[in-house]
């Protein structure tokens, strides 16, 4: 039984980069060997809804407000292509620690 | 084809982020393509959440706002005859001296994501976006592209 991560992708409208960042997010995660629940909202919404533990990973193209105790992660590389790599080394760190 | 001859501006030079943003509505509004809430819902969001991107060849920026300002899709295409500075998107403090301007219109999210899935694609095709960027006709070049 695959374990599943709950993933959430935060960008400034909550649908549009969020959900491209989501997708690529996502295929990372499912080749790692997990499953994946991706669910995208703006920043405000998730500073609000991140607290009710809901998410084990954040990955945003927009920066949210407050401090979390879960890993939240720049994901705007994952865009551009440029430090993709990064980005999904810091994926994995999250994941897998 | 997400680019059209009409919504191309060459060699534009505006000086700052502001005289670019109402060479950019001025446009749109003679093409009926936005509403009057078009301009203030742009700078509010961008100021809000920059849309520079530092690709591997040059800095473009996708400055964009909600659904509701928008008319008519299409994609805006400005080459700028000097860079303007654009914060990086996702940072606060990460500046991009942007050479190539899209101002994505979409009339919904789902169009939204399409053109920017499509934009994206072009962005990380590093030999084309420089072909685009030192090219003599900016349409000519961007109508090679062929999607992804």
């Amino acid at each position: 039984m695959k374990k599943t991560i709950n993933l959430l992708a935060v960008c400034g409208s909550g649908t549009v980069s969020s959900t491209m960042v989501a997708e690529k997010a996502q295929e990372y995660i499912e080749s790692l060997g997990f499953n994946v629940q991706a669910e995208e909202l703006n920043p405000q919404q998730a500073s609000e809804r991140i607290p009710s533990g809901d998410y084990d990973l954040v990955v945003f193209t927009s920066p949210i407000p407050g401090t979390y105790d879960i890993p939240i992660i720049n994901a705007t590389g994952l865009l551009t292509g440029i430090g993709e790599e990064d980005v999904f080394e810091k994926i994995k760190e999250a994941i897998t620690e | 084809m997400i680019f059209s001859e009409k919504l191309i501006i060459d060699n534009a030079s505006v000086q700052t982020k502001d005289e670019l943003f109402n060479l950019a509505a001025k446009k749109l509004s003679e093409l009926k393509m936005i509403n009057n809430s078009y301009l203030p819902a742009l700078q509010r969001r961008e100021k809000s959440f920059p849309t520079g991107l530092q690709t591997k060849t040059i800095g473009v920026a996708i400055p964009h706002c909600d659904p509701i300002n928008i008319k008519k899709d299409g994609i805006l295409v400005v080459r700028l005859n000097k860079p303007i500075p654009f914060q990086q998107m996702g940072s606060s403090d990460t500046e991009v001296e942007v050479k190539i301007v899209f101002f994505i219109c979409s009339t919904g999210a789902q169009q939204q994501l399409q053109n920017l899935r499509e934009l994206i694609a072009m962005f990380q095709d590093d030999s084309f976006l420089k072909e685009v960027y030192q090219s003599k006709d900016l349409f000519d070049a961007l109508s090679l592209w062929k999607g992804k």
